[in-house]
């Protein structure tokens, strides 16, 4: 899961599908999301999303998790 | 021929045209009102229902009349009356629909909160109907307009105004007709373009010359284009064997070579000559979303930095006392950028959902023009995954789509579902992430399997790779793109490639990149890809179709 923080309202993205509180806001930052979802290259979809996210709208990413480890020779 | 009033008529808002307008808006506010008598239960669906269908007979004899300027003579109100009929017994038919409709939702035994938002979906199709009805109105005022202006014999233009327009819209523009007995074959918001009755187009009156030369000129068009053909495929064909231009493939090949007809098969150059041409429009109305989309962003990123400099300030004030009033001053300024950050989400929204929508028409025209006659023929396994099981098909199907049979037939792929960020692909075997939305990941996955399936085609890819980047230096993929969520082992060679991961490296396995964004590429973006890498578009073109 990935946090950002627009102005006081936070949001998160997990499976690259954003909630909020702030229902005003998950719908403007799911609509987005490219509908075809991201691409085979994008290490980390959700971050890359929220990167996205807020150098467009300004705010900040507060959290994120670990992304996951794959063994060295994984063809992605 | 009255052309300074007709322009004004078809393209301004003169007079004449703000009093057929008049009818439309009078309607469309009449039928609301009754929609909201109706949602409140001062009126029952039998009174609307008359009351809707004098509202039609009133209307299409009143816009009839003030478009043609005068009373309507015995012929022309049986032609209003063969109109009307249709409309009313439209309008007969949505009522009893909506009374079923109705009826379904008390039976499902819905309450409180959801029935009213059932009955209040059911309701705006009401008024979604009406306006559809206003929208013929003013057809049909633009008719008997256009009727009393010009002569039989005078000649029209199909022109578009600054707007998003429906296929059917750009097959018409700039095409001609001539009006026969007041009549032209059809009319912006006639209900006989995609659009409907949103259509902005008008017919634009041009004279006969110009109609006679523009005439001329398509016909000689399409004479210069069958000419040159039918020229190009006798050459061809004269030389024999496969090249530039067209070509009749071996039998067995390419769909219909299997009749042994000769079959046209398009080169990679001419399909992207095509895509170019037919999506340049659209393309640019993309562009232009995008911009405003980053404009909408802009403006509400500086808003965010404005609100954070009062709120500093805020921060800074309200625990101290005597400063009680400055403070409730910069909670108020707080409160107002926030709304107007509200309402820029809004906007945003509308114009991002706007451009997704232009993205798949753009899509999906061109993908009907790159999917291959003889789809690839493959088995998928799913096993257990029950999740998006459609989207993944959806995904699969896609990639068939693009890739012929000769490039991979009768193979079985096994579809997995992993916890973690990324998608991929190892032995027969594509492993997906529990995303959401994951169509281009599928596409990207199993061009891996497609590449470790034919060592023909990874080895064209690794000739490809090694063509364009072999004399490049390694670079992390995290200081080539800026994204630190690449492995620090990652390389790649960026070349001038649209994405740098496309010559990423992959030591000592049997894999590339290329073949993998490629597919992706031509799924996701089949324009850019064209316009922007023609060389690579051109490989991947014909290393799916088999041609290598």
């Amino acid at each position: 899961m990935v946090k950002i923080k627009i102005g006081d309202t936070e949001a998160a993205i997990k499976n690259y599908e954003w909630s909020s509180k702030d229902k005003k806001l998950a719908k403007m930052l799911n609509a987005m999301l490219d509908p075809l979802g991201p691409s085979g290259a994008d290490p980390y979809p959700d971050l890359t999303a929220a990167r996205q996210a807020v150098e467009r709208l300004g705010g900040e990413v507060v959290e994120y998790d670990k992304p996951t480890d794959y063994p060295k020779d994984t063809v992605f | 021929m009255n052309d300074l009033i007709a322009k004004q008529l078809v393209g301004g808002t003169p007079d004449l045209e703000r009093r057929l307008q008049w009818w439309r808006e009078n309607f469309q506010f009449r039928m609301s009102q009754a929609v909201g008598r109706l949602q409140a239960g001062t009126t029952t669906l039998a009174e609307f229902q008359r009351f809707g269908r004098d509202e039609l007979k009133d209307t299409y004899y009143g816009i009839a009349e003030t478009g043609i300027g005068r009373r309507l003579t015995r012929k022309e109100t049986y032609q209003v009356r063969s109109v009307l009929k249709e409309q009313l017994a439209f309008f007969d038919r949505f009522c009893q629909a909506i009374a079923d409709q109705r009826q379904a939702l008390l039976d499902k035994g819905l309450e409180g909160d959801e029935l009213e938002d059932a009955f209040d979906n059911l309701y705006a199709k009401f008024t979604r109907r009406a306006q559809s009805y206003a929208g013929a109105i003013e057809a049909e005022g633009t008719r008997w307009a256009m009727a009393r202006l010009y002569e039989d014999g005078s000649w029209f233009q199909w022109k578009l105004r600054e707007a998003e327009h429906c296929p059917t819209c750009l097959e018409r523009e700039d095409t001609i007709a001539q009006m026969k007995d007041g009549r032209l074959p059809y009319y912006p918001k006639d209900g006989t373009t995609i659009c409907l009755y949103n259509c902005l187009c008008y017919w634009q009156p041009i004279s006969r010359f110009k109609a006679m030369a523009l005439r001329a000129l398509g016909k000689l068009k399409r004479v210069f284009r069958r000419k040159s053909f039918e020229e190009m495929v006798d050459e061809h064909l004269e030389k024999g064997g496969p090249g530039s231009g067209w070509f009749a493939p071996p039998r067995g090949t390419h769909g219909l070579g299997s009749q042994g007809g000769k079959v046209r098969v398009k080169t990679a150059r001419q399909i992207r000559a095509e895509l170019k041409r037919d999506f340049k429009r659209k393309t640019v109305r993309l562009d232009e979303l995008r911009a405003r989309g980053d404009k909408i962003a802009l403006q509400h990123g500086n808003l965010m930095s404005k609100r954070a400099k009062i709120r500093n300030a805020w921060l800074s004030v309200y625990k101290v006392p005597g400063r009680e009033k400055e403070a409730a001053r910069l909670e108020a300024q707080i409160h107002d950028v926030d709304l107007k950050a509200g309402a820029l989400w809004s906007k945003l929204t509308k114009n991002e959902n706007e451009y997704w929508a232009v993205s798949r028409s753009i899509r999906e025209g061109a993908l009907e023009k790159l999917k291959v006659d003889n789809p690839a023929d493959f088995e998928i396994n799913m096993g257990r995954l029950r999740k998006g099981r459609e989207e993944l098909q959806e995904g699969a199907d896609a990639f068939a789509s693009l890739v012929g049979r000769d490039a991979l037939n009768g193979l079985t792929v096994t579809m997995h579902t992993m916890p973690g960020n990324r998608g991929h692909y190892n032995k027969d075997s594509v492993y997906l992430p529990p995303i959401n939305r994951r169509k281009a990941v599928v596409v990207h996955e199993l061009g891996h399997w497609l590449e470790d399936n034919d060592p023909k085609v990874h080895q064209k890819a690794i000739d490809f790779l090694e063509k364009r980047a072999g004399r490049e230096r390694f670079e992390k993929l995290r200081d080539v793109t800026g994204n630190p969520s690449y492995r620090t082992d990652e390389i790649t060679r960026k070349n001038k490639f649209l994405n740098a991961y496309m010559g990423k490296h992959y030591s000592g396995q049997h894999a590339t990149e290329i073949i993998s964004m490629g597919v992706e590429y031509m799924y996701v973006k089949p324009i850019e890809f064209a316009t922007k890498d023609p060389e690579y578009f051109d490989f991947m073109y014909n290393l799916m179709r088999g041609q290598y």
